[in-house]
């Protein structure tokens, strides 16, 4: 079956969506690696170097951003994102449990970085979707 | 023979002839010449020394020597008055004249005269003299070559002359200027010179004024010289020049004094006015009598409406010797004005103490007494004011010492007004606040404002805090000096308490509030998240399980989505507080109500209802666009949720435009809520009201809190079976 994207990278804190996400992404034929960090920093800090090392293979397609995270939440990541110049376009999914105005109206201004505001729980209908579109 | 004829002719003339032989001292007289002095010839002898003999030795020397300066040739005849002995002894004035007729060897021999009497014209001439030394005025006479015959002793004085003048030339005297010399050169031709009045200057410059005639005397009918007469006018002159000096002074002053000068003689008829006066009046043309004096100066008595009498007018009392009274006030209507005049007078006398009339002064007094009727007044309506005033009123001195304080600084402070006597307003100051007084009242005792107001806090008497605004104005005298500072005290203890409560109750509430919004947090974003991640985990149950179990799955599921719902409803109510900020803006209501008919269009459809428009196509109103979509898919939503089955139901929106509010009346004939039972729960989150399963209870708190935010209310009215109204009343400017 033919995978759907190459890499997926996805920047969450909870491991039970992690757990859930991954096993979605699995039955849906969603990527072919899935690579997963815990907060903003620590993916800042990863996907730095990978981008930098041209190796277009690994600089993922897709990252799928929660908001509510330790450390690093995640606008702290799409600030320092956003002044990147990555060597392949890449969608960032903002997938969170906040239903808030507050949030979504925010989301709009990383308009540029981020395709979609995508609420919590994450479901195979919603996954069929994200990869119809790209 | 010679001398027997001589003697012989010179008896038988009448007069008294003489002959001398001035050689031999031969005398021959006539019998005339004897009897001149009481002889007859036999009783004198001619002799060469008869003459020495008879004459009076103090006239004897000057005759000899007239008598040789005719024989030496420089007089052409001897003339001598001498006074001779009288046969009687008395000494008689003799006039003697000679002329030498015959001479010898160069020499005078013979030499001829006459004698006579001229006592009488000597007597004469004596009398006139000593008429003119002795007239009282200054008078001179003078022949007709200005030497002095004669002059007074007035004159001798008033010209600073010599006793002895007579004789001496008038030009040699004095610097006679040419315009005199002709005046005497006309008087010496028969004319007489006079002025009543002339101005001279002596030799020091000083002026002098001389009444003056100077006019020809008569010898016979021949002008025998001038009579000078004059009278020094000086003195009379300088009195008339102060005199006239010292009117005109009066008169200045009295002029130029805002007072009204009248003075009458005794007969009371008027005789001078003033400047002042003459202005209030004018002048009569013709005398005004004493009993039509009121009526025509529009003379009143202080009331300004009775005419004065006539004894009661203050020049004529003053002239019947009546004393005026201290403030003996008239009033006078100058152009119909009422002028309030105070009148003093005095009563006027000649040099010999005799009345010969009257004078008042009438001061006007109008405006003084005006501006006193005004202090009174304004006195008075501040005095009442004071006493009166609703807030605690002071009057204090730039020092700090009371001066006045009314009855409510008392009830404010609680102190008698006896107790603040005793202390200054600044020791029952809170201490902390004197200082920030002081500094403004200094700024108000420089002048750098004229007014300030603190709030201040004051120890009662009971020892409590009074909280107070306290204004403080100046009130500034002469040159801006302060007289003294008006504070007014109001009473603000109960307004700061309620503050503080309301202060209190307020941080209360935000601190409630905040914890509030700490708890929609949690929910919003971490139970969320726990429900998300539950659904999703129940998901992969539901694959993985068959039969019994994914029965119990399917209910867990079921369990899962319900709490999903409630925290997304939850999520919303505190979404509302978040929005406060969303701007009201003009829509049209009838555009809203379109939309949300066709959003509805398949429910409505379903469940047969009709969705009655009556609301005015031209409405507008103030609202956030957002809010009230929601709001009318609610009411609408459950208008169609509490239908009555049995009924042909409807959902109606009618409008209705009041002066300041527009009513969106929101009506069905479903079934009905018992408000008695549920009114004040009916808004409140989480009530449902109906046994119907859809039935939540968040509907109407949301929409009711969307109503408040913009700025309109909603009150419903129902009735079960019978269908449920809801009124929202929204705001309304003619503007929009």
């Amino acid at each position: 079956m033919k995978k759907k994207f190459n890499t997926v990278c996805l920047i969450d804190d909870d491991p039970i969506f992690i757990f859930g996400a991954s096993r979605l992404m699995k039955q849906a034929a969603f990527c072919n690696s899935l690579i997963v960090y815990n907060n903003g920093k620590e993916a800042l800090d990863q996907l730095k170097p990978i981008m930098a090392s041209g190796d277009l293979e690994k600089v993922p397609d897709l990252i799928l951003l929660d908001l509510n995270m330790p450390i690093l939440d995640g606008w702290g990541f799409l600030d320092a994102f956003i002044t990147f110049t990555p060597p392949k376009p890449i969608e960032v999914y903002i997938v969170t449990s906040s239903v808030s105005n507050h949030d979504k109206q925010k989301a709009k201004k990383y308009a540029d970085a981020v395709k979609e505001y995508v609420i919590k729980p994450i479901t195979p209908v919603k996954l069929k979707e994200i990869i119809e579109r790209e | 023979m010679n001398e027997q004829r001589y003697a012989h002719i010179l008896k038988g003339t009448a007069i008294g002839l003489w002959e001398w032989n001035i050689l031999t001292k031969e005398v021959i007289f006539s019998e005339e010449w004897a009897k001149v002095l009481g002889y007859t010839p036999d009783e004198i002898s001619h002799t060469e020394n008869l003459w020495e003999a008879l004459c009076h030795p103090e006239d004897y020397e000057k005759s000899q020597h007239l008598l040789e300066s005719h024989l030496s040739g420089e007089s052409s005849f001897y003339e001598s008055e001498v006074r001779m002995r009288h046969k009687d002894g008395r000494y008689i004035w003799v006039k003697d004249q000679g002329k030498v007729v015959s001479w010898k060897d160069g020499k005078p021999e013979w030499m001829t005269g006459f004698h006579k009497e001229t006592t009488q014209a000597k007597i004469d001439a004596e009398i006139k003299r000593t008429f003119i030394d002795q007239a009282p005025g200054a008078i001179a006479m003078f022949d007709t070559e200005l030497n002095y015959l004669a002059a007074s002793k007035q004159w001798i004085i008033d010209y600073n002359l010599p006793e002895d003048i007579e004789g001496q030339n008038h030009y040699d005297l004095f610097d006679i200027p040419e315009r005199w010399k002709e005046i005497h050169r006309r008087c010496l031709a028969g004319e007489i010179h006079q002025a009543e009045e002339d101005e001279f200057f002596d030799r020091t410059g000083n002026p002098f004024y001389l009444r003056w005639q100077v006019k020809p005397w008569y010898r016979g009918d021949k002008i025998g010289g001038l009579l000078m007469q004059t009278s020094n006018l000086t003195t009379f002159k300088k009195l008339q020049i102060e005199r006239l000096r010292q009117s005109r002074f009066q008169e200045t002053v009295f002029n130029a004094i805002d007072v009204g000068i009248v003075a009458c003689n005794e007969k009371k008829e008027l005789t001078y006015f003033n400047k002042t006066s003459r202005e209030w009046h004018g002048l009569p043309s013709e005398p005004v009598p004493a009993s039509q004096l009121s009526e025509y100066y529009s003379l009143y008595q202080a009331d300004a409406k009775t005419l004065l009498a006539e004894k009661d007018i203050p020049l004529l009392k003053v002239l019947e010797g009546q004393q005026l009274n201290e403030d003996e006030i008239i009033v006078i209507k100058i152009k119909d004005k009422d002028r309030f005049v105070r009148v003093t007078g005095n009563q006027l006398f000649d040099e010999k103490d005799r009345m010969i009339g009257a004078v008042v002064a009438m001061h006007d007094i109008t405006e003084i007494i005006k501006s006193t009727k005004e202090k009174n007044l304004s006195d008075t309506t501040f005095k009442s004011s004071f006493e009166n005033a609703p807030i605690g009123m002071a009057l204090v001195s730039p020092e700090g010492d009371w001066i006045q304080i009314n009855q409510q600084v008392s009830e404010i402070l609680g102190y008698t007004e006896e107790d603040f006597r005793s202390f200054s307003l600044k020791d029952i100051i809170y201490p902390d606040d004197l200082e920030i007084d002081s500094v403004f009242l200094n700024q108000l005792l420089q002048g750098k404002k004229d007014n300030y107001q603190i709030e201040k806090r004051y120890f009662h008497k009971n020892g409590g805090i009074v909280h107070a605004i306290l204004s403080v104005s100046v009130v500034r005298g002469d040159q801006n000096a302060p007289l003294f500072l008006i504070k007014q005290i109001t009473d603000i203890t109960n307004q700061r308490k309620y503050e503080t409560d309301l202060h209190k109750a307020l941080e209360l509430t935000k601190n409630q509030n905040e914890r509030l919004m700490n708890f929609s947090h949690i929910v919003s974003h971490n139970l969320r998240s726990h429900s998300g991640n539950l659904s999703m985990l129940v998901n992969f149950l539901k694959e993985e399980l068959k039969g019994d179990q994914a029965e119990l799955v399917e209910m867990l599921g079921s369990a899962s989505a319900q709490l999903t719902e409630t925290i997304e409803h939850l999520t919303e109510v505190t979404e509302l507080q978040r929005n406060e900020d969303e701007v009201l803006k003009p829509v049209r209501l009838k555009e809203y109500l379109k939309f949300t008919e066709n959003t509805l269009k398949a429910i409505i459809k379903e469940n047969n209802i009709r969705f009655i428009d009556d609301t005015d196509s031209d409405i507008l109103i103030h609202a956030i666009p957002a809010y009230l979509e929601s709001i009318l898919l609610n009411f609408t939503t459950n208008a169609i949720k509490y239908r009555s089955v049995d009924t042909d139901s409807y959902v109606k929106f009618e409008t209705q435009k009041l002066k300041n509010e527009i009513i969106l009346s929101i009506s069905d004939n479903g079934l009905g809520i018992d408000l008695n039972k549920h009114g004040e729960k009916l808004f409140g989150m989480y009530n449902t009201f109906h046994e119907h399963a859809d039935s939540r209870g968040i509907g109407l708190f949301i929409t009711k809190n969307q109503i408040e935010a913009m700025g309109a209310e909603v009150r419903v009215a129902s009735k079960v079976g019978k269908g449920t109204t809801f009124e929202i009343r929204f705001p309304y400017e003619e503007k929009i």
